[in-house]
């Protein structure tokens, strides 16, 4: 294989020796160091192929062996030099398309950030770009080792970071850190309101209630006691454990003005493309329009050529125009953003609490309408109070 | 006794290398040229006989100045001196 390649580049020629003596032109060839290659045999003489500079030498052998000779074929670099020799751009084309590979291959390309399940890959890409690892990072500059290390120190929630590099592309690989488990604490405590409110369900699973249900509680009021005397006069103190539910009462108040400003998106939009090789980019498109107010949007289209992300790509930037409305609430209204408010922070705000009751009081200023909520939620009101055993 | 070891060493010397993997290909060190080229036969000169191979599909694969290699399907290897 690799002899076939370098008879390539070096040229090579098939010939055919006939005459009277074809074995001594190999004896003659042999002797002088002349390598024929495959001589076979054929009717009144020999064939085989030879380089080119042999050939020249073997000439004066041939006359001696009293053989003729007869170039068959011609192969290799050379002579498809001299077959292409009045097209000049192929050669330079050729030469330029190796420098460009030669010039392209001490960049990086491209890279991918692996294991980064519930972590922002954007915010990983802005600390590798603060450590030096961005499309178009001269490979040379790169030492992976204290980049790996100045990583792992400027990103939180990564335990372990590899940066693989193979040719002109990149592996990223990071590794999150495990999530710390909840330890419940088995320090003696008490239970406790966390709101006032009107018990109406006591789970105790550890500890002696100190109400029932019906009863009313205040905030911090002791609820399920971790103190338990026992028969020897004694007290032993243990982890109280309980889920107390109880009606408690929610007010507040929200405030919206009757006239007021806002941005919407309009139909206009005005797409510039550019485009990408490496670090460069150049505009694309012709686009003069501007906008007074407007939201951006950045959408990156790269050259993907057999799974290798290539350093090409475009970058089309579309700015959506904004434009600024006025608008005006009547109560109906005001009523109904209230209430959708209250959904909302029902939803968000209480997910665990079942609405027992809720009352919306809508009322109209001169500057806009305020609503007073007032609202029964059940749900578990039950807080630990640890506390401290001193023995004497 | 010591000059007949010498005499056996000379001829050692000057006699051709033959190396032979089955009856497919053979090595001969020792060659001064080939003196017939053909599918059938092959006849090698070295320095005291003639090497004649004979056979089917003959072909010289490598020659150099004191090295032949041999392939083909040999039947018949004959020494003529």
């Amino acid at each position: 294989m690799l002899v076939g390649v370098v008879r390539w580049f070096r040229g090579y020629v098939g010939f055919t020796a006939k005459g009277r003596f074809p074995e001594r032109l190999l004896n003659l060839a042999a002797v002088r160091g002349v390598n024929i290659a495959d001589p076979r045999p054929v009717e009144g003489g020999v064939s085989g192929i030879m380089s080119v500079s042999d050939y020249r030498r073997v000439r004066p052998l041939a006359r001696k062996a009293r053989v003729r000779m007869r170039v068959t074929k011609r192969r290799g670099l050379p002579f498809a030099v001299r077959k292409y020799r009045g097209r000049l751009g192929l050669f330079v084309g050729a030469a330029l398309g190796a420098v460009l590979i030669a010039v392209l291959s001490q960049f990086l390309w491209s890279y991918r950030i692996l294991g980064a399940d519930s972590m922002s890959e954007q915010q990983i890409r802005r600390v590798l770009a603060e450590n030096g690892i961005s499309v178009g990072t001269y490979l040379g500059n790169l030492d992976v080792e204290p980049i790996e290390r100045h990583i792992l120190r400027d990103l939180d929630g990564i335990t372990w970071v590899s940066v693989n590099i193979m040719g002109c592309t990149a592996d990223v690989e990071v590794r999150q850190k495990a999530q710390k488990p909840e330890i419940q604490s088995m320090e003696p405590c008490n239970i406790v309101a966390s709101a006032d409110g009107v018990i109406t369900k006591l789970k105790v699973r550890e500890g002696f209630a100190a109400v029932k249900e019906g009863s009313g509680v205040a905030k911090g009021e002791l609820i399920v006691s971790g103190f338990n005397p026992t028969k020897q006069g004694g007290v032993r103190y243990m982890h109280a454990d309980a889920d107390i539910y109880a009606d408690v009462i929610s007010n507040r108040e929200l405030k919206i003005p009757k006239q007021y400003d806002y941005y919407s998106l309009t139909e206009n939009k005005i797409d510039r493309t550019r485009l990408r090789f490496l670090w460069f980019e150049l505009p694309a498109s012709l686009s003069f329009g501007s906008c007074l107010y407007r939201t951006v949007t950045v959408r990156d289209n790269s050259l993907v050529l057999n799974g290798t992300v290539l350093p090409v790509g475009t970058s089309v930037e579309t700015s959506h125009e904004l434009e600024q409305k006025h608008a005006a609430t009547d109560k109906a209204a005001a009523r109904e953003i209230f209430r959708n408010d209250e959904l909302l922070y029902e939803a968000f705000s209480r997910p665990d609490s079942r609405p027992v009751s809720r009352s919306l009081t809508v009322s109209e200023s001169k500057d806009g309408f305020s609503c007073e909520f007032n609202c029964v939620f059940n749900e578990n009101i039950a807080e630990t109070a640890e506390f401290s055993v001193t023995e004497d | 006794m010591k000059k007949n070891l010498s005499a056996v060493q000379l001829d050692l010397g000057t006699a051709p290398l033959i190396e032979m993997s089955g009856n497919r290909r053979v090595n001969v060190e020792g060659s001064t040229g080939i003196l017939l080229y053909e599918t059938s036969n092959i006849k090698v000169s070295t320095n005291r006989m003639v090497l004649s191979f004979e056979g089917r599909g003959l072909s010289v694969r490598c020659i150099s100045g004191s090295c032949v290699e041999i392939e083909g399907f040999i039947t018949k290897i004959e020494f003529i001196s």
